[in-house]
Order: C-alpha cells, then structure tokens, then sequence
C-alpha cells in the first residue's frame, strides 16, 4: 500500500463527503435528502474502512501508532458518530458537520503523507494496544464534536450582542450559516443546544475514562507501574479533569448557559495538548508516548 | 441560583470563593511547608499507611453520618468543592504537565525550586494538600451517595468509589511499592541483590536468579539514502522505509537499488569487508550485496554494505561524491531472558521474561526491560525489573468500579446528571 493508493482513496473519500454535504441543496424533497446523504456517509465508512485493513495487513501491524495512523481512524469513526447520533437523536446538520470534519482530517493526511514504517517497538506489541488506542480515538472524535456544538452555542449566545462579539460572530458566521441551514428546527437555543452537548460529552467521558483505565493496566504489564506521571499521561489527565469539571459545573448550574459553552470549548484545547502538544513540551523529553524515530 | 450575591466571605452556605480561598491557603501552606521542612515527600509503609487511610475513611464517615448538619461538613460534600479541589488539582497538574521534572539525586537542595517543590511536583507538599483536599471532598461525595443509597445512583457510586479507592490506594501504595532490578550477566550465578529504581539502595528478593539465555528476534535492517554534505536520511520515493530483503527493489531520487544478497548473520571474509559470509556466533551482524542503477537502467556501483556493530565497522555503498547509501542497525522486534529461579522453599522454575509479557514469582513481579544495547543481540546482560506492589490488588478495584461507572455514563448520556441535580440546588 503506497502514497499513491492512498490519494485515490481519499480523493473518492473527499467526493463522498463533499456529496453528502451538497444534497442540501438539491431541490428534492427533505428524506430524499437525507437517504443521499446517509449513502455518501457510509460509503466513505466502508471505502477507510478497507483501506484500514489493507493498511494493517499490509504493515503487519495495527496501524495506530503514528499521528497519520490516527487521523485515519479519525476519519472512519467521525461519519459513524454522525450517523449515529443522526439516528438517535435527530439532529442532521450534526452528519454535515462531522463529515466536513472528516473533510478536513482526509485533506490533511493527503498533504502530509505519513511515512508507514513497519516496525513496531516491543513495548507496543500487546493486546492492550488496540483498545487502549481505539478507545481514545472514540473519545477525540466525539468531544471533537462536543467542541463544535459548544462554538456553535456560543455563536447563538452571542448573536444579539454588539461589538466585539459580535465581530467575531461575524468572522465566524459562515460556520454559525451552516447550522442554521440543516438546522431542523430554526429556533435553536444555546440551551437546547448544550442538552445535546450533554449526550455527546457524556458518551466521550465515558471513552476518555476508558482510555485512561486500560492506559493504567497496560502500563502495568509493560512498564512495571499502572502510573508513573509521563507526560502524556499527565496531560491525560489533565484531559479528564477539565471534563470533570465541566459536568459537575453543568449538573450543578444548569441555568448558567455561557459559562458552560466556555468551559466546554476551552476544555478541548486540552484535549488538543493531550493529543499532540505534549510532543512539543519541554516536559516530554523523556516520555515513553513519544515514538519518533532516533537514527 | 438563589439572589445572595452579597453574602460575605465565610458566612454560610460556603460557595465558590471559600473553596477558592482555601485553595489559595492550602498552596501558601504547602510552599511554606516545602521550604523550611523535608523534601520530597514520602507516604510511610504498612502498616502505619493501611492505618490512616483505614481512620481517614471511617472520619469522613462519621462525621458526615453524626455531623449532617454542620455547614462545613455540608460544604465539603457539595459540588462546589468538588469543583474547586479539582481546580486546584488541575491547576498543580499543569504546572507538571510543563515544568521538566528531575530525578532526586540530580539536583542542588538547596535550590529555590527545589525547596518549594517545582522540580519534584508529585512528590511536594504542594501535592500533598491538593491531594487532602481533593480526597475529602470525593470521600464526603462518596458517602453522600452511599446514604441514603438509592438504585438509580449505582452508576454515580461506583464511579466516585472507585476513584476514591484509586487515588487513596495509590497514594498508601507509593509507601510499600519497590520498583527495583536486575542486573544478570550471562555467566553470572545465581543472584538475589536488586537495586531501587530512584536510588541507591539495594533489596534482597526471597528468590534468586540466573540468566540462562539472552536473545533478540530483529527485524531485517532498513537501508536509507544519505545525503553526505548535510547528513539527512532520505527514504524512497513512496515514503515507505525500505526493508531490506534478498531480491527487494527501491527507488530513491534517481536511483534505483537492488539487493542482489542479504544475510541476517554474517562475517566479513577480511578486514576490509569486501565480502562476507553467514555466521550465528558473536558478532555477527547483517550484510547485504547491493547494485545500484540509474533510472536508465545503467550499473553505477555495487558492493556488500553493512550497518556495523561494536567489533566490526560499518560499510556504505557510495553513489557519488554527494550521495550514499545506508544500512540502520536493525530495529528488535522482541526480546527475551530465559531465566532460572530459586524459590524461597528451594525449588526451582525456568520461564522466558518478554515485554509485555511479566512473571510474578513469590508476591514479586518481574519484566524485561533492558539489555546492552552497544551488543544488541550479542548482550552480556540482561535488566530485569523487579517490582512489588502489594497494594495493586486495591487499585485495580477501584478501578474496575470506574469502569464499571464509565460504561454507565456511557448508557444513559445526559440523563445521568438530571438525577442528583435537585438536591444541590438549596
């Protein structure tokens, strides 16, 4: 499987998605609509979800290990989570979004081709491995999306405002367009909003725990120690506290709708610094989640 | 949210701005603490930890069962202090997740930071309150949900116990924890002696060990273009490293290599390694006989090459003035000691030690971890971590009830917050 093979994937994936997205604006009838749409979702479900298990057979290896490898996974589960919570919860400009997003994940990796290297370190050699990564992957993904519909509260919050807030709602109104658009009902509220939030944060707290716990146990059997304080696990940490923060917050005042939206957008910048910013923190200088190459 | 707005500081019902303040106390009293009393700190050994964690436990208890109507009491099981403890938490947390940390031993005491207890977080009296505070509160949740225990809560419970019992178990464990290892030379005796991870102190184990074998599976070695003037590894054209193998092509730049022979093991025939041959005693190592073409088909250079090791050089494949090609030591794929162990009643047990795959032998658990890495596959010695937490067993409960708590906040969403909302609310 080569860099060729894979722009041909993500090409088509990129069509799909962009397709999925453009029914909108077909004048045909809204389930129309939507069976489209579903269709172009889930057909770039299936087209990474070969290319995944191509890849893995191909490296002899999960592929999970590196940044690139992850952003993949990213883009099979982000449409999932769409379409999941599209059927649950009825909310469509949700499959939009996410399959922009999507967009977006594909894009880069077609920009930055990973170097795909075979050899996989012993210590990652465990069947801890693949639920340790995947878990986490999950719960990127969905507080991505939790992310999203906090910027999205907060844009609606914000809209009567004058000022600077309302600049910046300006600067950003395309995204704030867009929800209006698949919005099915057009009279949304920051705090309907933040209900749906609740759902997604919860479910993507549940895999952040996940994560962090079979983290701990496989430390234990390669390591020697359930939990040393490296500073990925640090910032895991960091991580889970943020959103324990925000849910007893939210559990506690549910009227207090912006100071939830804030702390709910904040809480992804250290999601973000779990994810990638610990390799650039002078902290990670001897991290064992660090696996670039020394030669 | 109830209009007292005006309610000064520390009249009743504590909110916010005391759980701030108390914060802001807890940091002064632990750098002051850090400053003029001992660094780092360390939590004592059973049984004195099991007693105060045991005492601790049942206080909260009490007092919340017999002093249920005491504001501070109230206060500290509320949601509000859960919140400014976990503040307080994060907020240490951060500084860790920014300031590089350094091993006791490494450096001056007498430095500022050191006494005040940036350089060593984990173990600073900083921590030491965070921690108290942290812990109270989630103990008082805790005992708040037990009584009255409601079905519906179970999920809340279990998660809240389970963090409780992680933390409070951690933290006691760090007391009684031994993290410690072997080091076996392969024509050593039977040994007992280990030597703490931090430290340098020695332990005896109840058992003793003897290194059998030593050995490494490797991956076949990579072979990479160099660029000569500024010493950049180049991979080839599909960004794909290339891993060596008898037949395999590549293209890099305008090249294109060919590995007319490979051999995993192998010896040169003289001192100028102008060829080798196979050979599976020490030091053999991989080499490879490789021609070089351009892309139009022409020979420009071919040659054995090898990536070298501690008794034989290393030997590149040159392409021209500027360029050449390269073999990378190989990569381990897994390695392994076989082992032989006296037991504490005089018998005897062999058994192979991998990563990722630990033993426990009489309460210790051991692990690969190590090996001479300048010898590779050829090592004189092997590490063998040596741990014993006997406190594990208490982790991995608390743990198995957060999970248990995860995969309920899993299940119900946002409705698992509407449950225990209206209480809080007076």
């Amino acid at each position: 499987m080569n860099r060729i093979n894979f722009s041909y994937i993500a090409i088509s994936g990129i069509i799909f998605l962009v397709l999925s997205f453009l029914v909108f604006f077909l004048p045909i009838k809204k389930k129309q609509k939507r069976i489209l749409a579903n269709f172009f979702s889930i057909a770039t479900v299936l087209l990474f979800v070969y290319f995944i298990i191509t890849l893995w057979i191909n490296l002899e290896r999960p592929p999970l290990r590196t940044l690139g490898e992850t952003r993949l996974w990213y883009a099979v589960f982000l449409p999932i989570i769409g379409l999941i919570t599209f059927y649950r919860w009825k909310y469509f400009w949700f499959l939009a979004y996410s399959n922009l997003m999507t967009v977006l994940f594909i894009y880069i990796n077609l920009r930055h081709p990973e170097v795909y290297n075979k050899t996989l370190m012993p210590a990652l050699q465990s069947p801890w491995f693949v639920p340790h990564v995947i878990v986490y992957i999950l719960s990127y993904a969905i507080l991505g999306v939790s992310w999203i519909v906090s910027i999205t509260g907060l844009l609606k919050a914000y809209s009567n405002l004058s000022g600077f807030a309302k600049i910046i709602s300006v600067i950003l109104s395309p995204l704030y367009f867009l929800i209006h658009l698949f919005s099915e009902d057009d009279d949304e509220s920051s705090e309907k909003i933040l209900k749906m939030a609740d759902n997604i944060v919860f479910i993507g707290f549940a895999f952040l725990t996940l994560g962090l716990l079979f983290g701990a146990l496989w430390a234990k059997e390669a390591w020697g120690h359930y939990w040393t304080w490296d500073p990925k696990e640090t910032w895991a940490l960091l991580t889970f506290l943020v959103y324990l923060i925000y849910i007893h917050i939210r559990s506690y005042h549910k009227e207090k709708t912006k100071l939830h939206l804030w702390i709910l957008s904040i809480s992804f910048v250290f999601l973000l610094a779990a994810w990638f910013g610990v390799n650039y923190m002078p902290s990670a200088k001897n991290s064992v989640h660090t696996y670039s190459q020394q030669d | 949210m109830p209009k007292k707005n005006k309610r000064k500081l520390f009249n009743y019902p504590w909110k916010y701005k005391e759980g701030f303040v108390i914060s802001g106390i807890l940091i002064f009293l632990g750098l002051i603490i850090g400053y003029f009393y001992k660094n780092p700190v360390s939590f004592p050994s059973f049984p004195t930890n099991l007693s105060i964690i045991i005492t601790y436990t049942l206080l909260l208890t009490a007092f919340y069962k017999f002093e249920n109507n005491n504001k501070i009491i109230q206060w500290l099981a509320s949601i509000p202090a859960a919140i400014t403890s976990t503040v307080l938490f994060t907020i240490l947390s951060v500084l860790l997740g920014f300031i590089s940390q350094v091993s006791s031993g490494t450096i001056n005491t007498n430095d500022i930071w050191y006494r005040l207890g940036f350089t060593h977080l984990t173990t600073s009296w900083l921590f030491v309150f965070a921690y108290l505070f942290f812990i109270t509160s989630l103990g008082f949740a805790t005992v708040k949900l037990f009584m009255p225990f409601k079905k519906k809560k179970i999920g809340l419970l279990f998660s809240h116990a389970g963090l409780y019992i992680i933390i409070l178990a951690g933290i006691a464990g760090s007391g009684d924890n031994i993290r410690s290892y072997f080091v076996l030379g392969s024509n050593q005796d039977f040994t007992d002696k280990v030597k703490d991870f931090n430290s340098d102190i020695y332990y005896k184990t109840p058992f003793k060990l003897q290194l059998l074998k030593f050995d490494i599976v490797e991956y076949n070695p990579k072979v990479v273009l160099v660029d000569a003037k500024t010493g950049y590894l180049i991979l080839p054209d599909n960004n794909k490293h290339f891993i060596i193998d008898k037949g395999e092509k590549a293209e890099f730049l305008n090249w294109i290599i060919e590995i007319k022979e490979f051999l995993k093991y192998s010896f040169p025939k003289d001192t100028l390694s102008s060829s080798f041959t196979e050979w599976n005693i020490i030091p053999a190592l991989p080499s490879a006989y490789i021609e070089i073409y351009d892309k139009n088909n022409n020979l420009i250079n071919k040659d054995w090459c090898t990536c070298g090791n501690f008794s034989i050089p290393r030997k590149n494949i040159w392409v021209n003035e500027d360029y050449y090609f390269a073999m990378l030591s190989p990569e381990p794929k897994e390695y392994s000691s076989d082992i032989k162990a006296i037991l504490p009643d005089g018998s005897e047990e062999r058994f192979t030690l991998k990563v990722n795959s630990p033993k426990t032998i009489s309460g210790w658990k051991l692990y690969q971890t190590g090996y001479n890495e300048q010898m590779g596959k050829w090592s004189d010695y092997s590490v063998i971590e040596a741990g014993r937490d006997p406190w594990l067993p208490a982790v991995y409960t608390g743990i198995f009830l957060l999970i248990f708590g995860a995969f309920y906040l899993f299940w119900l969403g946002g409705k698992s917050i509407n449950g225990n909302k209206q209480k809080h609310e007076k």
